[in-house]
């Protein structure tokens, strides 16, 4: 008996380590110059941006596939996946910093925080909406608990923020109208990523059984210690001789540090990652940089690691709700988006117009998009969130598909008028 | 070495040469400016400085995930290459400034021989001539 059992919980571990093995794995292989190599070409950069490779091989791997992630393994290597959130936290944080704050330009600013409004009001009025059609359709399986509730709708309303930075599938010519286009793009959606991260650490505060004092005690709390790690990093690095290996050391010790806090505080693991990435952006010392460059170049790899991840999650949702997020997510995606950038962006339409359409800009999903999901899920293992991270995998795919099919559409209309888009 | 008069134009072909190419690549604006000194402490005064950029630098240029906002910061990254013709033991001198440098600001670097060079003055090819003269001694 006790044999058996010792053969059991060696089978498990075995189990996470080849799950873990494959996934960092898959991860380490998009670091390769073989890799970087195929990016290269439009069409592979367009569907690896979209998750369309990442995912499937998730779901080969997963309990559809050939069932070596499961979702028991994914919970033992939690520790794993909360260093990796705090790390993509960190990573959007580095943004935050005040010479890229003061080059954002004003319609820019605009642009990402009325994206992220509207968008964001959009996806919450469908998800309740959603909820509602669920909870009437199953009569005999309604969410119960408004915590349950609130989840799904603060989820879909983050995922919907912000679009995807690819630029390289999109085949800008050269010229002034191509930096425009490509810091709209990019820059935009940073700014977005930056909005979703936070947006997302304030509701995973705010939502807790506990009293508000106390959430808001630890919500000020994580951030202190967020802003501590950073600072503590500075002198760690500040000895000019420290190479990559002492480097990189310090920089798993600060996210092991991050990803503790924010398990022990019930944070959000993006949100204190991005306040430290934040902290060390505006920091500005030789050694600082030298740990941006590490953190920055694992970004690949760390986007294929949930990538995987969620392909691993996508089963056990509810069919119905899976439904009703995809269309709420693709409505937001090609009716809202698009609307809110021909508003917003009236101004730059002519001088973007004839090198993208402007209402294609924002159609492609942020990846960041997934990693908030799959935080959630990891953290709260209910089917709602398992529906929408699927829907988040499938609209991800669908909508960098219409991007493609939008711009040759536009570029057969301008052709014969003499414009070459 | 082909004969030239000292004080004129560059010689119009190409003129027989003992010299080196120095090529080094230094990575930031911090690795460049000691590297800078080191050049002129070992009297290679003349050198072509090119604004460059590392491949990783590009590769990552269209494909951002997460951090999109960079592409608001100038395209530079401080990375600089530096060309120069010069003489074996300005080279030698140079490699021992260098190896006191910290490892984290030592350049890129190549040195190759070179058959002839074209263009440059006659008073750079004496000088040239004369430290490779200088070095050749016992």
């Amino acid at each position: 008996m006790i044999s058996l059992a010792l053969t059991s919980s060696f089978d498990d571990r075995f189990r996470v380590v080849v799950a873990v093995a494959l996934i960092v794995g898959l991860g380490a292989l998009s670091l390769t110059a073989t890799f970087a190599r195929f990016q290269r070409h439009r069409a592979f950069a367009l569907i690896s941006s979209a998750g369309g490779v990442a995912i499937p091989l998730g779901i080969l791997l997963g309990p559809l596939g050939l069932d070596l992630i499961t979702n028991d393994v994914l919970v033992s290597a939690r520790p794993l996946a909360m260093i990796a959130l705090t790390w993509v936290g960190v990573i959007v944080g580095l943004q935050a910093r005040r010479a890229i704050f003061a080059a954002v330009p004003k319609h820019l600013w605009r642009w990402a925080l009325v994206d992220a409004v509207i968008c964001g009001g959009f996806a919450a009025f469908a998800a309740i909406a959603s909820l509602m059609a669920h909870a009437w359709w199953h009569m005999s399986r309604p969410i119960a608990g408004l915590e349950a509730a609130v989840v799904p709708v603060v989820a879909l309303a983050i995922v919907t923020i912000g679009w995807s930075p690819e630029t390289r599938s999109l085949r800008l010519r050269v010229g002034y109208g191509v930096s425009r286009v490509r810091v709209l793009v990019q820059a935009g959606s940073g700014l977005a990523s930056l909005v979703a991260v936070v947006a997302l650490g304030i509701a995973a505060s705010g939502l807790g059984r506990e009293e508000l004092l106390q959430r808001v005690v630890e919500f000020s709390v994580a951030i202190v210690c967020a802003i501590g790690i950073a600072f503590g990093c500075r002198p760690l690095l500040s000895r000019h001789e420290r190479g990559q290996p002492e480097t990189t050391l310090v920089l798993l010790g600060a996210l092991a540090l991050l990803s503790g806090v924010a398990e022990m505080l019930d944070a959000a693991p993006l949100f204190v990652g991005g306040v430290c990435g934040a902290t060390l952006a505006n920091l500005g010392s030789p050694g600082i940089r030298n740990l941006e460059d590490t953190i920055r170049r694992a970004e690949p790899a760390l986007a294929v690691f949930f990538l995987v991840v969620a392909g691993a999650l996508m089963h056990g949702a509810d069919l119905l709700m899976t439904m009703l997020f995809v269309s709420s997510l693709l409505a937001i995606r090609f009716v809202v988006k698009p609307g809110v950038a021909l508003f917003v962006l009236r101004s730059e339409a002519s001088a973007l117009e004839t090198e993208l359409p402007l209402r294609s800009l924002p159609l492609r999903q942020a990846p960041i998009a997934v990693v908030v999901v799959v935080s959630l899920v990891l953290a709260s293992n209910s089917s709602t969130l398992r529906s929408l991270l699927i829907a988040t995998g499938i609209a991800g795919p669908i909508t960098a598909l219409a991007m493609v099919v939008l711009r040759r559409r536009t570029r057969r209309q301008l052709i014969p008028h003499g414009v070459t888009a | 070495m082909g004969d030239f008069d000292v004080g004129t134009a560059p010689p119009a072909g190409p003129v027989e040469s003992a010299h080196r190419l120095l090529i080094l690549i230094a990575r930031n604006d911090e690795a460049f400016d000691p590297l800078v000194t080191g050049l002129l402490d070992v009297g290679i005064t003349g050198a072509t400085v090119i604004e460059s950029r590392g491949l990783g630098a590009i590769v990552r240029e269209d494909m951002p995930i997460f951090a999109g906002l960079a592409a608001l910061l100038p395209q530079t990254t401080g990375s600089k290459l530096i060309v120069a013709i010069t003489s074996a033991d300005r080279i030698a001198a140079l490699g021992r400034y260098l190896a006191e440098m910290r490892a984290d600001l030592r350049p890129i670097g190549a040195v190759l021989p070179l058959a002839s060079v074209l263009g440059l003055h006659p008073l750079e090819l004496t000088e040239l001539r004369s430290t490779n003269q200088r070095s050749e001694l016992p």
